[in-house]
């Protein structure tokens, strides 16, 4: 089985394969020292994982197992989150429903002869 | 003013800027409609107009009119002071009243929930991008150690990347980050050096603050076509003004390099996504447009843009004001003496002074009653007497006591005639703030006798 991870979710998965089953509160110890994530936001994305069953829980203490190995964990490609992503800052999303952001590739050319025109 | 009103000028303020907009976007400095849209935004928010009749009265008439219609009984501050023998009568009946302040409140409520489900999206979506934003991961490379040293800012500011975007951005007021895609070619020096300085110009202008104002007044105002077209032109002002400030930094010509650095980051983004359709105009054909076609400010460009925001504060803040006074007497017909007679009938109009002197005989040594309409020195109504209410003997009102009701008008009478004993001619009395009927006292809450 093959599961596809987000770079976050990958993080926990490495502490996991690296120290085993680990209990929560300590992954969220040991990314708070390396990438700074504050506890929520480790919860966050462990829960992720949980959902994704890619981790398992077992109580109490919370500890976390991997039910996957590393190999069968696939960074995801980001094409495949897009439809439901959109780019900038959350209030740009009205901007985006309201006008067109995606560009066809022959107005990318458009506007490389634009951009060549006007020099 | 109400928010009806507030965003009735507003839309007009932003029709002007679209049509200045469109006429003028590759001539003007950028900035000069980053200010036109901050006078809008005022104009959206900021409850008074000048010059206005400003007063404390004014001033609780404005909350009255922002925060929704009160009807609020109106007790007499001092029971001892007796209230009228007048009556006032109006043309809106308090049945009327009743009813229209219902369909007010009613209006009221689906502007509240408007607005607080768009609160609920915006809030909802954003806080979403931002826990995912959290989740992202240091960068720890030659080029944004050496970046942040040589761009010190008070704030301390975070650069991480996340696979969850596809294009550079930036978050965060008080400790901002800049988020980078991780697809990132962090070997082309020049093209980075492009989009963290745009970034940079973005965490130094707090343009994340100017976004989030615009998403609270889109809040406010949703039901405003005008105001979602400043909300989508005032953010790709931000950008182009911030396009602006980067080009004049690294000089003029680079701009075309600029220009393709951001077309390429669109690349990315298309490799990403599928079309869905190509109808409008694109947001970034307007961005490329508007880097090449970037000019050195003149002074003309200069003295253009502070002509345009001065005469955009003036329409903003002083035609309304006008406006107001438009109202005034439209909304104000009540306190209109003509209102209260019809043509032909015989009335006495004058102030409370001149109404004691007032009594007329006819030959057999009778009162004739006439209607008494009271005025106030500005000659608006302060009470209507009909004739039914008028007793035949001679009422010479032998003292006339005033006191200041709550709106500030002196509207309140006590009169005794010069019977034996005093007395009182007793009807619902009406009290209006300057626009909102406020308060009704009807027969059984005043008090008959000394």
């Amino acid at each position: 089985m093959e599961i596809k991870l987000f770079d976050s979710e990958l993080k926990v998965m490495d502490i996991l394969w690296k120290d085993g089953n680990t209990t929560a509160k300590q992954i969220a110890k040991i990314l708070k020292e390396q990438v700074g994530w504050s506890k929520t936001t480790t919860y966050t994305v462990i829960k992720k994982c949980l959902d994704k069953g890619a981790i398992k829980r077992s109580d109490p203490n919370f500890v976390c197992s991997p039910l996957i190995t590393k190999e069968q964990a696939q960074e995801l490609e980001t094409t495949e989150l897009i439809n439901k992503m959109y780019d900038g800052a959350a209030d740009q999303l009205v901007a985006s429903i309201l006008e067109q952001k995606k560009l066809p590739p022959e107005v990318i050319q458009r506007l490389k002869k634009l951009v060549e025109n006007l020099e | 003013m109400t928010i009806l009103k507030m965003s009735l000028s507003a839309a007009f303020l932003i029709m002007t800027i679209m049509v200045i907009r469109i006429l003028a976007l590759h001539k003007l400095p950028k900035r000069t409609f980053l200010a036109l849209w901050g006078v809008v935004l005022c104009r959206l928010v900021i409850p008074v107009s000048f010059p206005s009749r400003f007063s404390v009265y004014t001033f609780a008439d404005i909350l009255n009119d922002t925060f929704g219609k009160t009807n609020a009984p109106f007790a007499f501050p001092n029971a001892t002071t007796l209230p009228v023998a007048w009556s006032i009568h109006d043309m809106a009946s308090p049945d009327s009243a009743v009813m229209s302040s219902s369909s007010v409140s009613l209006v009221t409520a689906v502007w509240i929930i408007g607005m607080l489900a768009c609160i609920l999206f915006f809030l909802m979506t954003h806080l979403c991008r931002l826990r995912d934003y959290k989740a992202a991961l240091p960068i720890d490379n030659e080029f944004v150690k050496k970046w942040l040293h040589e761009h010190p800012i008070k704030r301390k500011v975070a650069i991480r990347q996340s696979d969850k975007i596809s294009a550079p951005l930036t978050y965060g007021i008080f400790r901002p980050v800049v988020l980078l895609p991780k697809e990132t070619d962090w070997t082309d020096g020049k093209r980075l050096c492009y989009i963290f300085t745009h970034e940079y110009v973005h965490i130094r202008r707090f343009d994340i603050l100017s976004k989030y104002l615009l998403a609270a007044s889109l809040c406010v105002h949703w039901f405003n076509p005008f105001v979602w077209v400043m909300f989508v032109l005032a953010n790709r002002d931000i950008e182009l003004s911030c396009d602006e400030t980067v080009v004049r930094t690294f000089g003029e010509t680079m701009k075309s390099e600029y220009a393709l650095t951001l077309i390429e980051l669109e690349e990315k983004k298309i490799k990403l996504t599928p079309l869905v359709n190509n109808f409008s105009k694109y947001a970034i054909e307007e961005r490329i447009n508007a880097i090449m076609k970037m000019k050195r400010t003149t002074i003309f460009g200069t003295a253009m843009t502070f002509t345009l925001v001065l005469v955009t504060i003036l329409i903003a803040f002083v035609t309304p004001a006008a406006a107001i006074e438009t109202d005034v007497s439209n909304e104000y017909d009540i306190y209109n003496p003509e209102i209260y007679y019809e043509e032909g009938e015989a009335v006495f109009i004058g102030t409370a002074e001149e109404q004691d002197e007032y009594s007329p005989y006819d030959e057999d040594g009778n009162t004739i009653l006439v209607k008494r309409i009271i005025i106030d020195e500005q000659g608006e109504v302060t009470a209507v007497v009909p004739v039914e209410n008028q007793l035949s003997e001679n009422i010479t009102p032998d003292m006339t006591t005033t006191f200041i009701a709550v709106n500030g008008y002196e509207n309140v009478y006590k009169v005794s005639g010069n019977s034996p004993l005093p007395y009182y001619v007793f009807q619902q009395i009406n009290i209006y703030a300057p626009s909102v009927w406020v308060a009704v006292i009807p027969v059984e809450l005043q008090i008959k006798n000394k």
